[in-house]
């Protein structure tokens, strides 16, 4: 332990480590998508709309279609207007009886491959359900985009990049709390100062990393959910936890003597850890509803990561977050150590 | 056991003999019950009552629990560690604080709902409601009993055990507002019973921890 903090080689490839994957993560364009469908006009028995996309490269791909599609049906486009990149001007023949009112708007061409807008336009006239009348054109095509991208999802557009900080940060802080409280078991078993001295390092930096988690989480919150706060179960933790570990500091700050402040709040650490992390496994499963992935019934960024994409990215920053958390760490404990012998020397 | 069933008859002789922390909580309820009233005069939503009636628990738990050290300053406390094992006093001390709290819970339920009346639904087991009352007692003392013990070595006082537990105890306390609003809305054991064994755990774990953990805060 003592020698592996001095050591530079683990420092080293975890920023290279870290940098790369938020390189990555940042220069990386998000797949192409239909951002929205505008200009809604129908006059008789045509349909005209501006479609919006997103990233996409009408201008220089080959074979573009677009059409309408409610389940088995679909009418493709009569007139097809390319105005620059990601605006199209389209039109399209309805006929007298529609099969429903709510059509997904279809795009493919050769660079962005299958776009979709679900649901995306409503047309008015009368409904009355059939059997489908086949595809319109000759080929319809599904494909992927044929580049490294990363995926593209309404409400969340380009904020999916923070996946790779937010998330990363609380497992780094998770890890560092991890580590406090082996520390403290440790402390109280061999009553050795350095381990003291661990636990207050660790929780400092995770402290840290609970405070860049919340940052981070609250501007996603705001763009994607509306506010900064929301009543959510994770979020409740997060308020917990760090609630629990400022208390902390202020138990060590409310004791003189240095060895009954490090066996008190070593106490402290352990019990609270314990309650806490009990309670993240329980709460997550009484609570109603989350906004957060993965949690109740929500979809999790695995549903959206087709291939797998996100996830060697994700997973090579949350290694190199950690990474950095322990190098801080490292230097924290070791301004302790010697702020320690100064005492001792004195 | 027998130790333990001394110690706890000896917390209960002190605090019989000098009966400050029993009027202090008797009053504590009292008026805390009559300020509520006078707040809000009428309680209409059953969630709103429910939450109302805890919050007052959780505070009368924090008066009583913060003085459960309050005798074993100075001689009496190395007269203590003559007596009996460290596990024995944190036990005794939960047991009685327990028993305690549950008292001290059925009293404030008693002059809560005599200021803003119980809001009785259909299909509502008013048994099991006064369960989660005593479930939450327990829970409030076994969980509180650890932290107030490490605050009483501190130089802090009552204020730190507020500090050191209201984060640890919200968990317990959203288990138990969670259980008791479902028992209010009429629902059923099978529904409830995720939060009871939640409350549970969190008991089991409360009790085990202060026992484990305990003998690190009682040595100088």
């Amino acid at each position: 332990m003592e020698k592996l903090i001095r050591q530079s080689w683990w420092k080293i490839s975890g920023i290279l480590v870290l940098a790369g994957a938020l390189l990555f993560a940042m220069k990386t364009p998000l797949s192409p998508g239909i951002l929205s469908i505008e200009k809604v006009e129908q006059a008789e028995q045509t349909l005209s709309f501006e479609l919006i996309g997103y990233n996409s490269h009408f201008m220089t791909s080959n074979g573009l279609q677009v059409w309408i599609q409610n389940d088995a049906h679909s009418y493709c486009s009569k007139d097809l207007e390319i105005i620059d990149d990601s605006h199209l001007l389209i039109g399209i023949d309805l006929p007298e009886i529609l099969p429903s009112n709510l059509f997904s708007v279809v795009l493919n061409d050769d660079i962005d491959g299958t776009l979709a807008s679900l649901d995306g336009i409503f047309i008015k006239g009368n409904v009355e359900p059939s059997d489908g009348n086949g595809k319109c054109y000759e080929q319809v095509k599904l494909t992927e985009h044929g580049y490294f991208s990363m995926p593209y999802r309404t409400i969340l557009y380009e904020t999916i990049r923070n996946l790779n900080f937010h998330v990363p940060m609380w497992f780094a802080m998770i890890f560092l709390t991890l580590f406090s409280f082996v520390t403290a078991i440790l402390y109280l078993v061999k009553s050795d100062p350095r381990y003291d001295d661990m636990t207050v390092a660790a929780i400092h930096v995770a402290m840290l990393f609970a405070i860049c988690g919340l940052s981070t989480g609250a501007l996603w919150a705001r763009f994607t959910w509306g506010a900064f706060w929301t009543d959510d179960p994770q979020l409740n933790g997060a308020a917990i936890s760090t609630l629990i570990y400022l208390a902390y500091f202020m138990l060590r700050r409310s004791v003189n003597d240095p060895d009954k402040r490090a066996r008190l709040s070593a106490v402290y650490a352990i019990f609270a850890f314990i309650m806490f992390y009990v309670f993240l496994k329980v709460i997550p499963s009484m609570a109603e509803f989350s906004l957060h992935p993965d949690t109740t019934d929500n979809p999790s960024f695995k549903d959206y990561d087709i291939e797998g994409k996100l996830k060697i990215v994700f997973r090579t920053a949350t290694a190199g977050w950690i990474i950095l958390s322990f190098w801080i760490f490292s230097l924290r404990y070791r301004l302790l150590t010697i702020e320690r012998k100064r005492l001792d020397h004195e | 056991m027998q130790a333990i069933k001394a110690l706890i008859q000896k917390e209960f002789l002190i605090d019989y003999k000098d009966r400050q922390v029993w009027m202090s909580v008797f009053l504590y309820v009292l008026a805390t019950n009559y300020v509520v009233y006078q707040s809000f005069h009428k309680v209409k939503d059953a969630e709103v009552w429910n939450a109302l009636l805890w919050v007052i628990i959780l505070f009368a738990a924090f008066n009583v629990i913060s003085r459960s050290y309050d005798q074993e300053r100075g001689d009496r406390e190395i007269y203590l560690y003559t007596l009996a094992s460290p596990q024995q006093v944190i036990l005794a001390k939960m047991m009685y604080h327990s028993i305690f709290m549950v008292l001290v819970t059925f009293f404030s339920f008693l002059i809560y709902s005599f200021f803003l009346p119980f809001p009785s639904a259909i299909g509502m087991d008013t048994g099991l409601y006064l369960i989660g009352l005593i479930g939450g007692a327990i829970g409030l003392s076994t969980t509180l009993g650890l932290v107030s013990a490490i605050a009483w070595k501190t130089k802090g006082g009552a204020g730190m055990v507020a500090i050191l537990g209201l984060p640890i105890i919200i968990p317990m306390l959203l288990a138990i507002i969670r259980y008791s609003e479902g028992v209010l809305n009429g629902m059923s054991w099978m529904v409830l019973d995720r939060y009871a064994h939640s409350l549970l755990l969190l008991i089991a774990l409360g009790a085990s921890l202060g026992y484990m953990l305990f003998p690190y805060i009682w040595k100088e």
